[in-house]
């Protein structure tokens, strides 16, 4: 509940004073006294009127308005069958990687056929596998990227060895992934692009082009007081949020 | 009595998460029955791409009960889960481009829960408005008004979500509505008699 002084002892709420408070009109916080000198500030002032309506308004719409966009009806069972299967990626993040477009797609599809042509339960004989590194090379230049970019067999190698090392060596990369092969791809999919980058083959004017194409610059703040936005991070999706022991929840609701 | 309610509420969350964490599946079936209409609302109001806003979804529900062992029972299971989906909406955000761009068009149709919401020709068009303002927030103020408005967090709540300190919060909100009444200020002074009608109907 906001008190503050009134405005009333000898001179009127100027606009300026108006607007500090709208936010604690609209969410009704305001003391009865400044309440109403607010409101008798509105029928003054027709601009003040006129944004105190839109605020209201726009309030109304946003709590009222019908959701346009429903969860189709199958996702509960779609989700409860990919908790059923461990190691198993959910469908919908596979066809994320294939439909994400670019570069990305690209990778995507040239690692899965990789992946399809290996015993994807015995990684460490992959290892060794010369006929499918042969096979995986022949093909990898048949794969043209959607930037336009041929992907050499070079590369490609590189990025199937630093991946089947990954692999073999990375306890925790293994741990986390739930020991399976295609977890080990979705995990390190961020590895495997940034190993095309890498590679010795990436001197020639053909290399893969793995960063991302949007444009989009991760959002400047616009906060000089350093009330800043939750930065982005690769890492935030591997490293959950944990509920902190020394912020003590008030799941009251109050607001 | 409200705050009884709430209470028995997260008593009975609590017996759910308790018996999912032991791989119950009914009890999953149920923690994500409820909170998957108010989850996927929000992403999808956040990335404004239906496919995207499932996959969302969908992630973050399978990090959340992945991690369902490290979960302290005294946080409600839906500030966990908006949470986490929050963040994996940022870095979505991060890899697409800005939302309003190319999006997920809100289909025309009743577009209010409150009847005295008439739909004309005005007020569908100060809902579009209202609607284009807000995906022009950024992605915390945006996150932050719709929290707020449609789910009806407290800013307590928000921050946790947002993992922001509570005057931040309270901060966004503040600079999103002055945001939204510089954006919307042409649409006043054009449809000032029916925004004046909905106010009083609102108020």
């Amino acid at each position: 509940m906001i008190a503050g002084r009134t405005f009333s002892d000898g001179c009127m709420m100027r606009c300026e004073q108006a607007r500090q408070l709208f936010d604690a009109y609209v969410d009704r916080e305001l003391s009865p006294t400044l309440e109403a000198e607010l409101g008798a500030h509105r029928l003054r002032c027709p601009s003040c009127r006129q944004e105190l309506a839109l605020l209201e308004v726009t309030g109304h719409i946003l709590h009222s308005d019908r959701e346009p966009r429903e969860l189709s009806p199958a996702f509960t069972d779609r989700l409860l069958a990919c908790m059923d299967e461990p190691g198993r990626r959910p469908i919908a993040r596979l066809r994320r990687l294939l439909y994400v477009g670019g570069p990305i797609a690209a990778a995507a599809v040239i690692a899965l056929a990789f992946l399809g042509a290996f015993d994807r339960t015995r990684p460490s004989k992959v290892a060794g596998h010369k006929e499918a590194s042969r096979e995986a090379a022949i093909r990898a230049p048949l794969i043209v990227a959607p930037t336009g970019h041929a992907i050499t067999a070079d590369q490609t190698n590189g990025a199937i060895r630093d991946y089947l090392k990954w692999a073999e060596d990375d306890v925790e990369l293994k741990r986390r992934s739930g020991a399976s092969l295609q977890g080990m791809f979705d995990l390190s999919m961020q590895q495997m692009l940034n190993a095309l980058e890498r590679s010795p083959a990436s001197d020639d004017s053909a290399t893969l082009d793995v960063r991302d194409d949007s444009g989009v610059e991760p959002e400047a703040t616009e906060d000089p007081a350093g009330e800043s936005d939750a930065s982005f991070d690769d890492s935030l999706e591997d490293s959950l949020p944990e509920a902190s022991p020394e912020d003590p929840p008030d799941e009251s609701g109050e607001r | 009595m409200a705050s009884q309610t709430s209470s028995a509420d997260h008593q009975r969350e609590r017996e759910l998460v308790e018996q999912a964490r032991k791989g119950d599946s009914v009890a999953l079936r149920a923690l994500v029955d409820q909170h998957k209409d108010r989850l996927f609302a929000f992403i999808w109001r956040m990335v404004r791409d239906h496919h995207d806003a499932e996959d969302i979804c969908q992630e973050a529900f399978l990090k959340a009960f992945a991690s369902l062992d490290t979960f302290l029972s005294e946080y409600r299971f839906s500030t966990w889960l908006f949470t986490i989906g929050y963040r994996v909406c940022l870095n979505q955000l991060r890899r697409k481009k800005p939302v309003g761009s190319e999006v997920d068009q809100a289909p025309p149709g009743p577009d209010s829960s409150d009847p005295a919401f008439i739909v004309t020709e005005e007020t569908g068009r100060i809902r579009d408005a209202i609607w284009s303002a807000v995906d022009e927030l950024t992605p915390s103020q945006r996150a932050t008004v719709l929290l707020f408005y449609r789910q009806d967090f407290g800013c307590q709540e928000i921050a946790r979500i947002l993992q922001l300190p509570p005057a931040t919060v309270k901060s966004h909100l503040h600079r999103a509505r002055a945001r939204l009444r510089e954006l919307l200020a042409p649409l006043a002074d054009r449809d000032w008699s029916a925004i004046r009608n909905l106010a009083e109907r609102a108020g």
